[in-house]
């Protein structure tokens, strides 16, 4: 619905430079009118009336969002040059209805930077509403947007989710602005886009996919601006739904969308041909296309010197494997498979076991289960009783567990071990998806003993290999077998000078 | 869809059709660690050892519980014998983690065709245990004696077994599978090692036993029985089960003894290392030579004699002579005991003519135990070398004061 009409229909021949009369309807009234109605009861929308130009024959409206918009810039970049500062100049005269007064403004007095037309009511919306201000002038079909935001943001500050030894200390903030900022102060090139999209019907969030032009195939981008397009909520609040709602339809624990606080991580995504895409209010950014390994990746492999990079990465192979199994392997082997194990560790085992009333599987799982409680009650309690967790933890999983005769002492060092090792691997949404596998291969061993557990390997390793993010199978450098791409895969080699051409 | 309903059914079937599965608790079995079989009349009688894993493993002891417990079951077959054993007690048997075999002697004589095929068969057993032969006694009393060190007799058999091999190299680490391959391949015999109980019996059952500095009774594992297919015909000694294992290239190391040279009282012990033999056939006037090659490192160990110059590159070539010669005359010791005394080609000759000489072999191979085989010569080659005299070159002896 077009709300602005246009000046020459119907109204023209009305009288309204020397209109003194609130009684009148006149244009710049409608539109007011219309606007406080869309606008309800919200006290913070600003509407502040004004005459200035020619005998002050103009009457304009400025409309912010008080918070949004910053006051003093309003007045040092609109009221002051419209009611001060042209007082007495020959500009003033020029300011009249016939003079089009819109290009003058914007040409000659108004000294805001960012100022941009608006032709409707929902633009007017989608400008005052993500912080510009509004002037609107009466009888002109244009009304002018001013980016005057007055920016209310957390101050760039060190991860928490993905903390490093050496390496960049800095994190994306809430503010789009400062995270784009943020990736082009890593990427210094003219190549690096930065489109806007937003997303939900009610929250109108704004989106930046950002690429390198050139390293990216075009139809992944328009692939990505297809599916953000469709995106069909009324809420979207946190790059967590927009992946959601845009990943590759396909039922998986296992994330298809890599997401990083950590502006040097994403920068080293768009050198390697990915796609970003920045969600307004959060400080984790999305990355695609995403492939296993690269969830298995701390940046600081690439800070470290090669061999030291290598090793750890491989130790946390290591660890995804006994995060993923280790749980299951003691309780196939333990009930299954008794004659695998040593002689001297079966004897302990066994006595162990004397007097414990569950079978192995049920211990197994309660200790998990307590764990899992324990970590989740971590993440989600109060600071100020922090301690009180840690300390019955403590209890719960661990030595006094054992002398109740609840559980054997083995089962809590693997449960625990279980726990450390999963801590290892680098992206929580992957640690999330072992945690769920861990659980269904401790009961097909539990129920079915290494069999269980081989049968769900083969289901696993099947179910990975059929998975695609964007197009890009999920396995990649391992299945489909790429050579170039085990140099930065189990281990990393030695840094090399790009080969990657870009194709302008 | 249809394709993923298929998947299900197939991985579904994958758990269902596999053979053998069964979750057992480990508080719920018997593990057994060590079986003894005699045999009395028809019966068989089946000495079970079942680890009491709380005083084994505890680091707080026990208490006064023995650490192993000991079932004697009879029965017509080795089965019901054991499944008797499961009458008296409250856990199931579990042969997984057997570590011994224990078969008394007269059953050995009798013959060991009829045990085993129950080692074989059962499912729960794998035949990676030691087989002993219990020397002038019964498996029984072998398995009743306490043991020091080692709280559980299985695990003393078994570690001292394994020491053995590596030290002395006069016992046979024989288990159940290299035994039924013995029994069941063309041209060799099984060969098992004896345990014997030295002292009185009686003194060593008790517990006390191990609470004295010098325990009255031990178990010696030492020395080959050899058998002639299931029956055990005889004992080999100390030196001729060496022998045997030169022959079979299973020497890991062992020890020699040679006369000093030009001494007839003062002996030096040598070291025998890295030994290496190959042992080949080769027809010879239409019958077959057995041609022996024993390579071998030696290090001295033990020098009694005063004025041997050891520095001197000459004694050291006379030594590698008389050490030569000394490997020599063991294996002939073997070959004689064999060949004459028992008559069953423990040594594998057979083996290594129908490696060599199939068509020889196929066409006697009847004739080989009864006529062949106690008259095919055999031709020693053994090459000595020593490398290393000790820390020290020549002896101190000389420089001890009278």
């Amino acid at each position: 619905m077009s709300i602005f009409e246009r000046m020459n229909k119907g109204k023209m021949d009305q009288p309204t430079n020397q209109d003194e009369d609130d009684n009148k309807p006149l244009f710049l009234d409608n539109n007011l009118e219309q606007l406080k109605e869309r606008i309800g009861v919200s006290s913070d929308v600003i509407i502040r009336q004004i005459r200035f130009g020619k005998n002050r024959s103009l009457r304009a409206a400025i409309v912010y969002i008080d918070g949004l918009a910053d006051k003093k810039s309003i007045q040092q970049n609109i009221l002051d040059p419209l009611m001060l500062e042209i007082k007495g100049t020959e500009l003033e005269e020029l300011i009249s209805l016939e003079n089009n007064p819109l290009q003058l403004l914007k040409e000659s007095i108004l000294t805001a930077g960012d100022i941009q037309d608006i032709g409707n009511l929902n633009e007017l919306f989608e400008h005052l509403l993500s912080g510009y201000a509004i002037l609107l002038i009466d009888q002109s079909a244009v009304g002018l947007a001013f980016g005057l935001n007055e920016s209310k943001e957390r101050a760039v500050s060190e991860p928490t989710t993905q903390t490093v030894v050496r390496g960049p200390k800095e994190v994306f903030s809430e503010s789009i602005a400062t995270n784009i900022v943020l990736i082009r102060k890593k990427i210094k090139d003219s190549r690096l886009q930065v489109e806007n999209q937003s997303a939900g019907k009610v929250t109108n969030i704004s989106l930046a996919i950002i690429y390198i032009r050139g390293l990216v195939e075009e139809n992944l981008i328009q692939e990505i601006r297809n599916r953000i397009k469709k995106i069909d909520l009324s809420g979207v609040l946190e790059g967590g739904m927009i992946e959601e709602s845009i990943q590759d339809k396909k039922f998986t624990p296992f994330p298809t969308m890599y997401n990083s606080e950590r502006p040097d991580v994403i920068a080293a995504g768009l050198l390697e041909g990915r796609v970003a895409i920045l969600v307004d209010g959060t400080p984790f950014v999305l990355l695609v296309p995403a492939i296993f390994s690269q969830f298995m990746q701390s940046p600081e492999d690439y800070y470290q010197r090669f061999d030291i990079g290598s090793i750890i990465r491989f130790m946390r192979y290591i660890g995804l494997l006994l995060a993923l199994f280790g749980p299951a392997i003691y309780v196939a082997i333990t009930t299954f498979h008794s004659e695998l194990i040593p002689y001297p560790l079966l004897l302990n085992l066994a006595r162990q076991h004397e007097g414990v009333p569950l079978p192995t599987l049920g211990e197994a799982l309660l200790m998990l289960l307590m764990f899992e409680i324990l970590r989740e009650a971590g993440i989600r309690m109060p600071r100020v009783v922090g301690q009180a967790v840690s300390i019955v933890g403590a209890v719960v999983i661990g030595q006094a567990a054992v002398e109740a005769g609840i559980v054997t002492a083995a089962v809590v060092i693997v449960i625990s071990g279980t726990a450390i090792s999963s801590f290892i691997i680098p992206s929580s949404n992957m640690e999330i998806a072992i945690r769920i596998l861990r659980v269904i291969f401790m009961l097909l061993s539990g129920i079915f003993g290494l069999i269980g557990v081989m049968i769900g390997v083969i289901a696993l390793v099947l179910h990975l290999c059929s998975l695609r993010s964007f197009g890009v199978p999920y396995m990649t450098p391992f299945s489909p077998f790429i050579k170039a791409g085990q140099k930065d895969a189990f281990i990393r080699l030695p840094l090399t000078p790009t080969n990657k051409e870009f194709k302008e | 869809m249809t394709k993923n309903i298929f998947f299900l059914v197939f991985v579904c079937l994958c758990m269902i059709c596999t053979a053998c599965w069964d979750s057992r608790e480990l508080d719920d079995l018997a593990l057994i660690t060590s079986l003894g079989i005699d045999k009395i009349k028809d019966q068989y009688v089946v000495t079970t050892q079942v680890v009491n894993p709380a005083t084994i493993a505890s680091q707080k002891g026990g208490g006064n519980q023995s650490p192993v417990v000991t079932y004697k079951t009879k029965g017509k077959s080795i089965s019901e014998a054991m499944q008797k054993r499961t009458t008296l007690s409250d856990r199931e048997n579990y042969t997984s983690q057997m570590k011994v075999l224990v078969i008394g002697e007269n059953l050995a004589r009798e013959g060991l065709k009829d045990i085993l095929d129950y080692f074989s068969r059962s499912r729960g057993t794998e035949p990676i245990f030691y087989i002993c032969i219990a020397r002038g006694n019964t498996a029984e009393n072998i398995l009743e004696v306490m043991t020091p060190f080692t709280q559980n007799p299985a695990d003393l058999i078994y570690a001292s077994i394994k020491t053995q091999i590596k030290t002395k190299g006069a016992v046979m680490g024989s288990m159940m599978d290299d035994l039924i391959s013995n029994l069941s391949n063309e041209g060799e015999e099984a060969k098992l090692t004896a345990i014997e109980l030295i002292e009185s019996k009686e003194k060593g059952e008790v517990e006390e036993n191990v609470k004295k500095i010098a325990p009255e009774t031990f178990l010696k594992i030492s020395n080959i029985g050899v058998f002639h297919r299931d029956k055990l015909v005889g004992w080999l000694s100390e030196k001729e089960s060496i022998g045997l294992n030169f022959i079979l290239n299973k020497i890991e190391k062992t020890y020699i003894r040679i006369f000093c040279p030009g001494h007839s009282q003062k002996r030096i012990m040598l070291e025998v290392l890295h030994t290496k033999t190959s042992v080949k056939s080769k027809r010879q006037n239409s019958h077959p030579l057995i041609q022996i090659k024993v390579q071998t490192e030696i290090n001295i160990n033990e020098v009694q004699c005063e004025n041997l110059q050891i520095d001197n590159p000459q004694t050291i070539r006379t030594l590698n002579v008389l050490a030569q010669k000394e490997i020599t005359r063991i294996i002939k010791s073997v070959i004689f005991a064999a060949q004459k005394k028992y008559k069953t080609d423990v040594l594998e000759f057979g083996r290594a003519v129908y490696r060599d000489d199939p068509d020889y072999w196929m066409e006697n191979k009847e004739k080989w135990n009864q006529q062949l085989f106690g008259n095919i010569p055999s031709n020693i080659q053994s090459k000595v070398n020593v490398t290393f005299t000790g820390i020290i070159n020549n002896s101190n002896l000389k420089k001890i004061k009278e």
